[in-house]
């Protein structure tokens, strides 16, 4: 079966436009997020490992070696299983620092344009080949199926439609912060159709040729030299090596970086890889030895390169043929265009910007995106001309591994960065020297020239494109590259950024920042960093930096402001790569080298710092740290309030005692100046800080809530060497409450005194009271004005009795003489009470209303009892207008009798309603009242086994009810009574 | 290196381990040469990466 060009050329064309509008749909949201961002489509995503190498070339391979093949995929396995510590590290360090490609990488460690430069061109050369052998598969392949001579068209088109995919999917953004959803989209469609026709194929050959999985059991039983043929291959030196190899390439590949790290959304991804990808690359790698044994079995006549189409051809099914035509299509598209992606930024980061110099552009972003879509096509044009150049017998094994040998001398330098802090960048760039002169020398020479043997250390040069030599050249490369790396690493120091750099990798990093910034705010970033980026650039770097950093144009914080500018140079690197990015950023937002670093100013840094890093200091660091923890514990535990200024009065520490006393959380203030603290705190502090005094007591701070009192304290914080830096320390003490108590004391005080003057008083008061009382006897006895004499005489009894319950109250209810209560009529005792208060001015407009039965008597004093009704009534007219009434009922309820003294006053506000019986509470003027009434007449009542209640009239209407239940008295009980 | 990363690196060690043993050891040509079915390597295999998922699975459902 073969298929005529146009229709080849057409479902090629046809599949990759679906590939456009699969990316399209992903990026204009019309398939759901959560799809896309689902684990299984990144884990899918990461089969463009899988080239037309796995997909054509592994049943070739595994045909020459046997089990070997599987090395590919089972380093990769080996690679994911170190997912927590070797991927996940990686992960985090190119997020954090938006490192978009390995060239990145290395040129970010060791803070080298030349390491960046030397891998850069390493992995374009390794690659190159690798690219043109992927134009060379969909051209072969067509050729096959076609049965005419190399398309030529179809190749061109090919390359045409990726270039053209490539620039409108993969370099949408010039920063790695935006993913390229519909790229991700779009190679996970890839793989699982270069899976599924596999799959497909690898079934159809199993039946074809042995009907069914028992008959290629039996098969395989008839011919037991081909398992011990396949299996044999695991003794061969070359297993160790290619499986060395795949690791290597598994996260180093420029296409697998680029999908593992760069467009990788989440940790969860990444983890689901672990286990995900090795088991896709496992489905695929099932499927060959069936595909193998399945043409030797039929004994096609394609190349065994090509068995799958082989097999799809015999199978007479044109869709079979088409869709294993098209999972070659997708294998080599998906490669190219993903390595195309990762080269550009790296050519671009590391070979085109370090070579022109970067004006002041209208419009940066739309240069860079320029420079990378040009740099796109230039990649993908020079891997069709090595396509044109290929020698035609040279298999598809030979250039996947001389890439996969190239990608292997990166991992020494992988190691060192995640693990080995004292790597040298001219150990690093020695040892990759020495490792890719090997690998030039001896993988990718022999496959460009025809030169004569050359050999050495053991190694033939130009010896056949084996596994087996490229398992030797594994060894031999990476071991001089290690070797050299080490020993020149060992003899060789780091410069201070350098190992600024190492720190940063490892996440110790606790530099603080050498001086002082000459902006003070992000305006005046963008001011400086226009002048390399251009204003509109500028603004928007800003802008984002502001956002990720969660900070305001207004920022003025010199600490916040610091991270801002590292935020800056992140987001720059994301864009130029790491080392321009730190020279725009150092030439541009530059410090003052000359300011003197305070300390204080860095504290923040310096802390968040290292707790990111807790984990990773060992040893003396690791004591020093837990020291310096538990001398910060001291402060943040101290309960006065510390606040730490620097010489520029910004505050460097505010504990929680301070937040507690203030309400001002510390990350509101510190880093602020005095002055922008909100009031009245930063005025006092700067008041505070400018006297010459270093105590102050007491000082009363004027509060929404209420008056605060304060002591302060303040001392020069001197330096470990000796001398005072000019920072200020202030201790804030909160003494309120105890000024409180201290005032409460001196009111008791004055309490105890008028009790202790209680009982003179009364002495002094009752002799003249006496006198008044006899002269008022006498002046009844002699008939001279009766009334007015009894009332007299009333008066008298009851102020004789004020004193005496002044003084029993003073004397906390030692009462002189004990309480005899006898029978007592309570409509009697309640018109005298009316009677006396009718005295006074204000109760003559006020209307009193009786409700008493007449036999309704308590066990009780009339005196006192009388006393009672006076202070209740005279509050109640207190609190009546002109026109009020006072109502008096009382009703016999068991063994009580319930008195109510209903008012239409003001009413008692809820929230003094729990205070009216405290002793000395009025709510009227100096000298009006003392406090003293409803205190007294709830004694009285208690003396007598009464209760009291006082609460708001019933239902909607204002005025108060006060309820007293007294003890009701039996008519036995019966004595004669006053009045 | 936070503790919970600690043991998620210790976990991924022992796995790498058990890889290489498989995969890497003599013990890989002691599997390779016995007289199983074709495919025994991919079994092999297959549970390893089960192996991986779980150990991967269990310490995701530690997580907070």
């Amino acid at each position: 079966m073969t298929f005529s060009l146009a229709t080849l050329f057409v479902g090629a064309t046809a599949y990759l436009a679906l590939l456009f509008l699969i990316a399209h749909a992903s990026e204009r949201g019309w398939i759901p997020s959560r799809i896309i961002q689902h684990p299984a489509v990144y884990v899918l995503s990461l089969g463009v490992y899988a080239t037309t190498w796995s997909y054509y070339g592994s049943v070739g391979f595994a045909g020459s070696s046997g089990l070997v093949f599987a090395t590919i995929y089972l380093g990769v396995t080996l690679a994911f299983a170190l997912t927590p510590v070797l991927l996940m590290p990686l992960l985090r360090l190119t997020r954090r620092h938006q490192l978009s490609s390995v060239a990145d990488l290395f040129a970010f460690r060791f803070d080298s344009r030349l390491a960046g430069v030397l891998v850069t061109l390493m992995i374009l050369t390794g690659s190159l080949p690798y690219l043109a052998l992927q134009i060379r598969a969909v051209a072969e392949s067509t050729q096959i199926l076609s049965g005419d001579s190399p398309p030529e068209l179809v190749a061109i088109v090919f390359c045409i439609m990726v270039t053209v995919f490539a620039i409108i999917f993969g370099a949408r953004h010039v920063t790695p912060r935006e993913k390229h959803s519909g790229l991700v989209a779009a190679i996970a469609f890839e793989s699982v159709v270069k899976l599924a026709a596999l799959l497909l194929v690898a079934a159809i050959a199993v039946g074809m040729a042995f009907g069914g999985l028992g008959g290629l059991e039996r098969w395989l039983a008839d011919n037991p030299a081909e398992l011990d043929r396949f299996t044999a291959s695991v003794a061969g030196e070359e297993w160790a090596g290619l499986l060395f190899l795949a690791f290597a390439a598994a996260f180093l590949l420029p296409r697998q970086f680029h999908m593992l790290f760069t467009e990788n959304q989440q940790d969860a991804g990444l983890r689901t890889a672990s286990w995900g990808f090795p088991l896709f690359l496992l489905l695929l790698a099932a499927a060959v030895p069936p595909l193998l044994w399945a043409g030797r079995a039929i004994g096609i006549d394609t190349p065994s390169d090509y068995t799958v189409l082989g097999i799809a051809q015999l199978s007479e099914v044109p869709a079979v043929g088409l869709f294993a035509y098209l999972g070659g299509i997708s294998a080599g598209s998906a490669m190219i265009i993903v390595s195309t992606l990762a080269l550009s930024s790296m050519c671009l980061n590391h070979l085109v910007l370090p070579l022109i110099r970067l004006a002041p552009l209208a419009d940066l972003y739309g240069t860079l995106r320029w420079v990378r879509r040009a740099l796109i096509a230039a990649i993908i044009a020079a891997g069709y001309f090595f396509y044109l150049t290929l020698e035609r017998s040279e298999g598809l094994v030979s250039w996947g591994l001389i890439a996969f040998l190239a990608m292997a001398q990166l991992v020494p330098g992988v190691i060192a960065l995640l693990y080995w802090p004292g790597a040298t960048r001219s150990g690093f760039i020695s040892g990759l020297l020495a490792g890719g002169t090997l690998w030039g020398l001896a993988g990718l020479f022999p496959a460009l020239s025809t030169v004569g043997p050359i050999e050495v250390i053991g190694v033939d040069l130009t010896a056949a494109q084996t596994p087996a030599h490229f398992g030797r050249l594994a060894f031999w490369s990476v071991s001089i590259n290690l070797l050299v790396f080490v020993a020149v690493s060992v003899f060789t120091r780091q410069d201070p950024r350098e190992a600024e750099a190492a720190g940063a990798c490892r996440d110790v990093s606790t530099r603080v920042p050498a001086g002082a910034l000459l902006a003070d705010s992000p305006q005046q970033f963008v001011e400086q960093l226009a002048t390399v980026t251009g204003t509109p650039a500028a603004e928007a770097e800003i802008a984002n930096a502001l956002e990720d950093t969660g900070l305001g144009w207004s920022e003025s914080r010199p600490d916040r402001l610091h991270q801002l500018r590292d935020q800056v140079q992140r987001n720059l690197s994301g864009m130029m790569g790491p080392v321009l990015a730190r020279d725009i950023v150092d030439e541009c937002l530059r410090l003052d080298a000359d300011s003197r670093g305070a300390l204080a100013q860095n504290v923040r840094i310096i802390e968040e710092r290292l707790e990111r890093t807790r984990g990773g200091l060992r040893g003396i660091a690791a004591e020093l740290d837990a020291l310096r923890r538990y001398h910060r514990q001291i402060l943040e535990d101290l309960p006065l309030g510390v606040v730490a200024v620097t010489p520029a009065s910004r505050i460097a520490r505010w504990n929680p005692a301070m937040e507690a006393i203030t309400q001002l959380t510390a990350p509101r203030v510190l880093g602020r100046q005095l002055r922008e603290v909100p009031p009245p705190w930063g005025e006092l502090l700067e008041q505070f800080l400018g006297e010459s005094d270093d105590q102050a007591y007491k000082r009363s701070l004027a509060l929404p809530d209420g008056n605060r009192w304060l002591t302060l304290h303040k001392a020069v914080i001197g330096d470990p060497a000796g001398d005072e830096n000019g920072d200020r320390l202030v201790l804030v003490e909160d003494v309120t409450d105890v000024q409180r108590l201290e005032d409460e004391l001196a009111h008791s005080e004055r309490l105890a005194s008028i009790g202790r003057l209680a009982a003179g008083v009364a002495h002094e008061i009752g002799n003249p009271v006496t006198a008044v009382a006899c002269l008022a006897q006498e002046l009844r006895d002699e008939h001279i004005d009766p009334a007015r004499a009894g009332e007299i005489l009333e008066q008298t009894q009851r102020i004789s009795h004020i004193v005496e319950t002044l003084v029993g109250y003073a004397h906390a209810g030692r009462i002189s003489e004990p309480r005899m209560p006898v029978h007592t009529r309570v409509a009697a005792v309640a018109s005298q009470a009316e009677r006396l208060v009718r005295l006074g001015p204000n109760a003559r407009d006020i209307q009193f209303t009786h409700d008493l039965p007449a036999d309704l008597a308590v066990m009780a004093e009339h005196q006192r009892l009388v006393q009672v009704f006076v202070n209740f009534f005279s509050n109640s007219v207190d609190a009546c207008k002109p026109g009020g009434s006072i109502t008096i009922t009382g009703r016999r309820q068991r063994d009580q009798a319930v008195i109510r003294i209903i008012d239409t006053g003001h009413g008692i506000p809820t929230g003094i309603r729990d205070k009216i019986l405290e002793p000395f509470f009025t709510t009227k003027a100096p000298g009006q009242g003392t406090g003293l009434g409803l205190s007294l007449a709830w004694n009285m009542i208690n003396e007598y086994g009464g209760e009291l209640d006082v609460q708001p009239r019933r239902g909607r209407q204002a005025g108060t009810q006060v309820t007293i239940r007294l003890p009701v008295a039996n008519e036995r009980e019966a004595e004669p009574v006053h009045g | 290196m936070s503790r919970q990363d600690a043991a998620a690196g210790s976990v991924g060690l022992l796995l790498f381990g058990i890889g290489l043993l498989l995969f890497a050891s003599p013990l890989t040509l002691w599997w390779a040469q016995r007289s199983g079915p074709w495919y025994l390597p991919f079994a092999i295999w297959a549970g390893f990466i089960l192996l991986v998922g779980l150990l991967n699975g269990r310490r995701r459902r530690n997580d907070l």
